[in-house]
Formats: C-alpha cells, structure tokens, sequence
C-alpha cells in the first residue's frame, strides 16, 4: 500500500509525459489491431459457409447488372429461369433485402435478407439451432434465423412478431409477421452481398457483417413486384455429375462465373497487396512508436532519476528503483490497453477503424507482443540504469 | 563500541581505461553521539567518502563496520534497508522532489520503511515537521519553499524514521548566514537527542562548532 503511494506520486511527477506515453501506446494498439484485422479479415469470412462446395458453386459476376433493368422483376425472374435451364445447373441462388421492425423494440430495423432459389442451399455457421428444413418455402411456418443483437433478444424456437412495409390501399404500412426463430448466427454475423460485382471477386469485399440480421426462406413474404432482388450478381450451383467447365463456359454468357477456388486465389492475392501495402506502413508506425517508447522511457528515467535518487538516499534498493520505473510504464500500458478498449467502443471508431475488424488470435498475439516489447524496453533501460546508484548516475547526468 | 569504524578504505573510480583513486586507505571511527565535521578542498574525496559511510556507494578495499554489521558483506537490499532504517540524508541541494508535497517529501522514508504502518505516518510525519518549525506547511509544494524551509523539509525526513546517523553534505551551502545557523542549530538539536551528526562543509565556523573535526586531502585523512 505504500509503495503504491510512492507510485501514485511519481506518476504524477511526470504527468504530461506520462499521459503522452499512453495515448501513444493506446494508438498503436488500436491502428494496428485495425490494420492486422483489416488484413485477416477475409480468411474469417472465407471459411464462413460450412457447406460451400468451391468447385460447384459459382459466383456469376455482374449477372443481374448486365441483364435485368432497374425495378424490372419480371426480367430479375427471367433470368433466374433461364440460367436454371442451363444443362449442368442445379440451382440458382439470390436472396431480397428486406427491412423489418421487430416486436420487442419497433424502433429498430432489422436487416433482413430472404432467400430466395437455392440460396438456402449453403448455410452460414450457428450457435443455435438448425438451418432451414424448406418448410418456410413451402407455405407453412414462416421460419427465421437471427444474428446479432437482435439474437440476444430471442430464444431458438420463440415465435417472433416481425413488421414488414408493405404497399396498401391507404399508403405504406407495417405488416405483421409471425415467425418462429429456429436458429441463430455465430457471432459476428456475416451476409453475403449480391449487391457487388468485380473482375476479381474476394472475400472481405463479398461479405458485409451486420449489427443485427434475420434470415428467412419464406418468399411468400415479398411479392414478386414488390421484390428488391440483388442489383448485380446471383450464386448458381452445378449438379454433382455437371461438367463444370461446360457450366462455366455457359454461364459466360450471363456475367463472369468464378466459382470459390478462383475467390480464394483472388483472396490471397488481395491479402499480399495488402500486407505489401499496409504492413510496410503499419510495421512503420510501430517501429517509429517504439523508438519513441524507448526515448521517452529513456526520458521518464532521466526525469525521475532525481526522484528516484532521492528514495534511494531514504532506503530504496537499486533493483527497487528499476522496479519503480518498470511499474511506471507497466501501469500507462494498462492504462493504454484501457483507453483503447473503451474507444473501441465509441461509435466514430467503431465505424471508421473497425467496421470490419476481426478480433482474434492474431490481434492478441500482436497486442501481446507489443506489451512484452515495451515492457522489454522499460526493463533493458530501467536495469541498465540500475547498475549504479541513481545517486551516482544523476550526478553523471547533470 | 564504535558507530561507525572504517579501516584501509580504498575507492577507486574508473571510466574505460581510466582509473582515479578517490580515496586511499582511509580509516576512520566515530563513535554513537558524536557531532564531527568533515573538511577538505574540492575534489579531496569528502562526499566519497560520505557516500561510503551512507551505505550509498560501494568501496573497492578495506571494511566498513556499522553499529557492528560489516556493510562490505551486505546485500543490495539489506544496505537499502540499513539507509532506511540508520540514517538520514541532508544535502546541499536539500535533495527534495519539488513536486512532492512537504508531507509526502518527509514522508518518503516511512512509505519506504517495512516498519511503519500507514495510519502512524501521519503522525510521525506531523511531529518531525513540527521539530523542524514547519506545521502548517504540510500541502505546500517543495518548490514552493525557500531554500531554509526546504532544509529544514530535509532535516525532517532525516529524522522522521528515528535513525542512529546523520549524514549532511554540505546543508548550509545555499543558505545565507542566518539561515545557516538554524540549519546547524536544527542538527544540533538532533545530536544533543543522541543521534551521531557528520557534516561536510567548508564554513570553518560550522566545522569549529562540532566537537570534532577530520580533515582529508587527496583521498587520505590527514
């Protein structure tokens, strides 16, 4: 207790410094951990389906962009059909973004997307539960999976109350919905966007997370005019004995096919430029923040060798002063891990750093060996200056 | 038995290949209750030898025997403890950190102390300030004083763990003559209550009114 009063004091000795030295601190934990999810994050995404079959599922490019005009359903329907006619092809899928309020707080919307085709087909990852049976698409229970917040709310096999927007007579209004929640997203909850076409698909663009999500198979719940169906691409899978190939050459003639080997390649390839391009400058930053670690420990020594000579005049031992400055800058690193986790949490960071970030085992082996780095620096310096009375080392200095 | 007793002590300082002898087989005691004086020109080793008395600095050759403890075989932490516990320090630049309080700057060797519980620092930190004249200027800043009241913070912190020694270097250096004289006069106080006072100074008149007075030259008491 008393040597945390002593600590108390000599923190506040160098006060300004000291506070420098955790936002500093707090920073490069923040940018790198967004600039190491940021690089990562596509190999989250990339093993999100469990059920993918990367040879037979395609992505088709564009489909919908290049082929069906702006509010023509109809035509969005067409397609569906004529590519589903392909020989080879076992299904198309699709999926219409849907906007519900919910029955417990109406002052939420919830992103909804409907599957639609054979989108069902793969399944994103659960916690809870079981995906769709096909019974939701078939005209009887209406069934949905939540993610994300709104799964905190609901227990698997609730029945939920969703309110959709709907054309009336008397003008727009909220639609009541009742549905069961048979299942629930593995935390964080991904989608994936058919609102995106590209020459080289890869993950981190292909799939956007979610603060909430509902999904559902029930296309009953649009109807086919007022449907919202994807702007640009579709997914089409082949059958099991399909020539691939063939299919691939066929769908040419509606978009670009990739099927998921060739996102995974895309993938890596995007993940390289990345790190050639952000980890120079991130590897920079660190290595800058650490020489300015390493001057200012230098500097907190210097500035409290005095304090330090004195306690060690009034019976500090040598390794007790190490010590003390080791505390020091052991305590502004805690100090800046808990600066960093509460911006985090502050909407403008959250969005604009870490809209997508990942907080894995790699953010905390790097965050680990960022403390283990600075705490390595403290000791180097603190013990070397230890090797002398701070008496003798002030009278050095001065 | 003596206090303090050093025989054949050596220091030696070295920097690369560069090696100065600061002091050269000095022996000394003083014994329990005794006010001396140290004396010498500039660089004649008397902080040196301070230091080593103080347990703040190592010796090269030679035995340091302290309240019958020989300091040479300690560790570290044990000298660290001896400071502590068996001296007090007084300096020149009074050796205070300026943005401590007064209470906080008296108070260092009692947070140090294994000894003190924390609800008797108070107290004692109460009455060592009050010895020196200085109640009613516990909040105040160190750099907030004058350069007397700032010395009598020093004495007060010497003091405020009860040791058996105190080592002054130097305490009226910066201090005008009539500041000076309450600077000694506080020491004397501490001394007269059985406390062993070693004081470095220049000032003749100080040295002539300790009851001892070692002079030292080129590393060696003469």
């Amino acid at each position: 207790m008393k040597k945390l009063l002593l600590l108390g004091a000599q923190f506040r000795l160098n006060l300004l410094s000291n506070l420098f030295f955790i936002i500093q601190c707090a920073l490069v934990l923040l940018l790198a951990n967004a600039t190491i999810s940021g690089i990562v994050y596509g190999g989250f995404v990339g093993r999100y389906y469990t059920n993918l079959d990367k040879d037979r599922t395609f992505f088709l490019s564009s489909a919908v962009k290049n082929h069906v005009g702006f509010g023509d359903s109809e035509g969005f329907y067409r397609l569906v059909e004529d590519i589903s006619a392909i020989s080879g092809v076992s299904g198309v899928g699709y999926q219409v973004e849907e906007a519900f309020l919910t029955g417990l707080n109406q002052d939420v919307i919830v992103h909804g997307f409907i599957l639609g085709g054979d989108m069902a087909d793969i399944q994103y990852p659960l916690s809870q539960g079981r995906w769709f049976d096909g019974a939701g698409a078939c005209g009887g229970e209406t069934q949905v999976i939540l993610g994300g917040e709104i799964a905190r709310l609901y227990e698997t096999d609730e029945s939920i109350t969703l309110y959709r927007l709907s054309a009336a007579d008397q003008g727009m209004q909220y639609v009541p919905v009742e549905a069961r929640v048979i299942g629930k997203m593995r935390a964080p909850s991904f989608a994936l966007s058919l609102n995106y076409a590209s020459t080289q698909p890869e993950y981190t663009n292909m799939f956007e997370p979610y603060p909430s999500l509902i999904l559902t198979d029930d296309l009953s719940l649009v109807s086919r005019e007022d449907v919202r169906f994807p702007l640009m691409s579709l997914l089409v899978f082949a059958g099991q004995d399909a020539d691939v190939q063939a299919v691939k050459e066929e769908l040419r003639r509606y978009g670009q096919p990739f099927d998921f080997h060739e996102v995974d390649k895309f993938y890596d390839a995007a993940v390289s430029f990345r790190l050639a391009n952000q980890l120079p400058t991130t590897g920079i930053m660190v290595l800058g923040i650490l020489f300015g670690v390493t001057g200012i420990t230098y500097l907190g020594v210097y500035q409290n060798m005095r304090a330090i000579s004195v306690y060690h005049l009034c019976g500090m031992s040598r390794r007790g002063c190490a010590y003390m400055n080791m505390a020091l800058n052991a305590v502004m690193l805690a100090a800046a891990l808990s600066v960093a986790v509460v911006l985090y949490f502050v909407p403008a960071v959250q969005e604009h750093l870490f809209r997508r970030a990942m907080f894995g085992a790699y953010n905390l082996l790097f965050s680990v060996a960022f403390i283990i780095a600075v705490m390595g620096i403290s000791f180097l310096i603190s013990f070397g200056f230890s090797k002398k009375s701070p008496v003798m080392a002030l009278r050095r200095f001065e | 038995m003596m206090l303090i007793e050093l025989k054949d002590i050596d220091k030696i300082y070295r920097s690369g290949q560069q090696s100065y002898q600061a002091l050269s087989k000095v022996s000394l005691s003083v014994e329990e209750g005794e006010m001396a004086a140290i004396q010498g020109k500039s660089g004649a080793g008397k902080s040196t030898l301070l230091h080593i008395i103080g347990c703040v600095d190592a010796f090269d050759g030679g035995s340091y025997m302290l309240d019958g403890i020989d300091v040479g075989k300690l560790s570290d932490r044990r000298l660290a403890l001896i400071r502590n516990q068996k001296m007090g320090f007084v300096m020149q630049d009074f050796a205070l950190v300026p943005k401590l309080s007064v209470y906080e700057n008296i108070a260092v060797p009692l947070y140090l102390s294994p000894g003190a519980g924390i609800g008797k620092i108070r107290d004692r930190v109460e009455r060592a300030a009050a010895d020196v004249g200085l109640t009613g200027q516990l909040g105040k800043r160190a750099n907030q004083l004058s350069g007397g009241q700032k010395q009598r913070v020093a004495i007060a912190r010497a003091v405020v763990n009860e040791p058996k020694i105190i080592l002054a270097d130097e305490p009226t250096g910066a201090l005008d003559a009539a500041t000076a004289r309450e600077i000694i006069g506080l020491l004397r106080k501490q001394n007269e209550r059985g406390i062993t006072v070693i004081i470095i100074t220049h000032d003749d008149s100080v040295a002539e009114s300790c009851g001892r007075i070692i002079r030292i030259k080129d590393g060696k008491i003469i």
